[in-house]
């Protein structure tokens, strides 16, 4: 066992003062006052966050309703562009020629 | 130094000091209670009125499609959300160059639009059908009394192709006519609602006390109707209709074995994205299922069915046709240039469409061939209406599908005379549906199906439901006298009124009859002279029928010495024979010889 050890040991019968912390009725006030404040900063950041999201929310259902509008309208072209009248005008239709006789394998 | 008399003005002043504090805050609270407590709900309700919006949320309409042949579909109504552009013309200071600038992006006419704001007091409606590309770019001009509004419109990608089994929808949103009428509940879907608290610009903000009720989309549907035979009946239907200078036509092609209809077209037609173009609203009827009319000949084939089936006459029995009979107080006669004879054979009847053999053949069904009686009239009304279900509704999926009128011999239109008429298909109404439907029973073997033309429904939620083929009656006639009739009927390609058909099908077998129908006079009895309805009722192979079609052709004009050149055969049988021909090739269907 060590010297140091030893001296702890030796030294934990020595009389210890205990600590006090008394608050008077000012700084009770100001600690009430303080933590209110603070409670109302926290709920306001928070409101105004809520309100920030909504408005991205908005923003975002915006861009959402933009996109499926734009998907509609190619959707359509692309239904045009396949349409049996486009597809008996195209280019390719009109380097076709119509089937005269068909053979058929017995 | 401080006296006490100034103590006690001291106390004094803060005395009253507390008091005055003590007034005002017992008037505050006072007021508080007033207003948060007693006037709680009032307060409240005007608050959420200001602050909170009602919102619809339209439902997507249902979407359409149709077959493309090779187990694909292909889309024909669809919904698109556009804009519409619209001026406020109090805050438009400069009109023309605003109309100049806004027409360069749309296309439109600059000065149609400085004539709407001219005449408009706080809304004129500029242009519809705005595309988000273009509504981009009219945004970014930031014009003064210029706004543009989201508006769904339902866009027919293929034009006027099968318009009327579509129908269109209506600046409403409903729809009219055809399919788009028919299915319009579950088309349209339920809007949703939100009620939402909104920011001083109205714009929703996402809280917890927003209510939310989402819209149910619209159920979408996969029609019957094959695009590439749509397409092809309607340009032989059109080219036709042009040739013989008809007033209008129609065709139906149809699977015999399911009911599932491949093409239902009528000309003049119309194109439902433009459908307020359409001056004679008769362009918006699908003739095949909406018109009842007097078939004429075509009947004579179930005419001809009853007797086969009750067996009362067969395909060798003759009688003597001496040309017209005498019916009560009518003299009833075969068509013109129908020349009378001994011995003619009930096959004979149809090749030649003798009115008088389908008149003998009520009396055979009576069991007497020297006249007719009520049981044999009975026969013939319960053969057209049970048997092949006229005078009922097909059932077909369109929004003006008609029963027709069969009278029943009971009644005293049911006369001698009316069915003397309706043994030939004059005195009496059906449906081209109908018709088709009732050759499809001989066609296949003897199972009257229900006509249809939704074959799948999309539900909102991904699945997809197909339609059950249904028979609605089995045993409608004998086999053997389907074999008999089916027989008859393609002597009549062969050798009788429906030869263009065979001559352009070479080795195909092909059943079936015309019918050249009197048009009754709208302004009272009898008929229209000179003007008839052709329409010729078959199907093919007649061994294994793929397909089951009628043709119909309204008063042609056609100028030629022969008085017959307007008949059915010269109109509608060439439109069956090419169509023929091309189906024959679409389904790959090999000549039998």
């Amino acid at each position: 066992m060590t010297t140091a050890t030893l001296t702890a040991r030796r030294n934990q019968n020595l009389y210890r003062q205990p600590a006090t912390l008394q608050l008077g009725p000012n700084s009770a006030t100001f600690v009430v006052i303080a933590l209110i404040s603070v409670l109302a900063l926290l709920y306001l950041n928070q409101i105004t966050k809520t309100g920030a999201f909504g408005y991205e929310v908005t923003d975002l259902t915006s861009q959402r309703d933009q996109i499926a509008a734009q998907k509609q309208e190619l959707g359509v072209e692309a239904a045009r562009l396949q349409s049996i009248a486009a597809t008996a005008s195209s280019k390719v239709a009109a380097g076709m020629v119509p089937t005269t006789t068909v053979s058929y394998a017995k | 130094m401080v006296t006490a008399s100034d103590t006690l003005l001291q106390r004094r002043r803060l005395a009253i000091l507390s008091g005055l504090l003590l007034l005002c805050g017992g008037l505050l609270v006072t007021r508080l209670v007033y207003l948060q407590i007693l006037q709680h709900s009032k307060y409240l309700a005007e608050a959420t009125l200001e602050q909170t919006r009602k919102y619809e949320i339209p439902a997507r309409r249902g979407e359409l499609y149709v077959q493309d042949g090779d187990g694909t579909t292909s889309p024909i109504a669809l919904d698109q959300t556009l804009s519409v552009l619209y001026a406020d013309p109090r805050y438009v200071a400069d009109k023309a160059g605003a109309a100049a600038k806004l027409a360069a992006i749309t296309g439109g006419s600059a000065a149609s639009y400085v004539t709407a704001m001219d005449n408009g007091i706080e809304y004129a409606k500029l242009a519809d059908r705005v595309t988000d590309d273009q509504a981009t770019k009219i945004k970014k001009l930031k014009l003064a009394g210029i706004g543009l509004s989201n508006q769904d419109y339902r866009v027919y990608p293929e034009g006027s192709l099968a318009a009327q089994v579509l129908g269109f929808v209506n600046s409403d949103g409903a729809g009219q006519y055809g399919v788009e009428q028919y299915l319009n509940a579950k088309l349209a879907g339920v809007p949703g609602r939100l009620a939402a608290k909104t920011d001083t610009h109205g714009i929703p903000i996402a809280t917890a006390d927003n209510i939310e009720k989402p819209a149910q989309d619209g159920t979408s549907y996969v029609l019957t109707i094959d695009r590439n035979i749509q397409a092809e009946a309607e340009r032989e239907l059109m080219a036709q209709v042009k040739k013989v200078n008809a007033q209008s036509g129609s065709i139906v092609i149809m699977d015999p074995n399911t009911g599932a209809v491949r093409a239902m077209a009528t000309y003049p037609t119309f194109d439902p994205n433009n459908y307020g173009r359409v001056t004679d609203y008769r362009d918006f009827m699908n003739q095949p299922s909406d018109d009842a009319f007097e078939p004429g000949s075509g009947m004579k084939v179930f005419t001809m069915a009853a007797g086969l089936d009750q067996g009362k006459v067969n395909p060798d029995t003759t009688y003597d046709d001496p040309g017209c009979y005498q019916v009560d107080d009518r003299k009833v006669c075969n068509a013109a240039g129908d020349k009378p004879g001994p011995n003619k054979s009930m096959t004979m009847v149809l090749r030649d469409s003798l009115n008088t053999g389908a008149m003998f053949v009520l009396r055979m069904l009576g069991g007497n061939p020297n006249d007719f009686t009520l049981a044999g009239k009975n026969t013939l009304f319960n053969y057209f209406t049970k048997h092949f279900g006229f005078g009922e509704r097909s059932g077909v999926e369109q929004m003006g599908d008609q029963a027709g009128v069969i009278p029943a011999a009971s009644n005293a239109a049911g006369n001698n005379v009316t069915y003397a008429n309706m043994t030939f298909g004059q005195g009496m109404t059906v449906t081209m549906m109908q018709m088709v439907d009732a050759m499809a029973a001989v066609a296949n073997g003897g199972k009257l199906v229900q006509p249809y033309l939704v074959d799948a429904v999309m539900n909102p939620d991904g699945t997809t439901t197909a339609t059950a083929p249904k028979v609605v009656k089995t045993h409608v006639m004998t086999a053997t006298a389907i074999a008999q009739l089916t027989q008859m009927l393609e002597v009549v390609v062969q050798h009788g009124s429906g030869y263009l058909a065979g001559v352009e099908n070479p080795g195909y077998a092909i059943a079936g009859k015309t019918g050249t129908a009197q048009i009754p006079d709208p302004k009272g009895q009898g008929y229209l002279v000179g003007k008839n309805i052709g329409s010729f009722l078959g199907f093919a192979p007649a061994n294994n029928p793929k397909f089951v079609m009628m043709v119909r052709i309204n008063e042609p004009a056609v100028q030629c010495d022969d008085a017959q050149c307007g008949y059915a055969e010269y109109t509608t049988v060439p439109v069956f024979g090419d169509m023929s021909k091309w189906l024959f090739k679409y389904y790959g269907i090999p000549p039998r010889s």
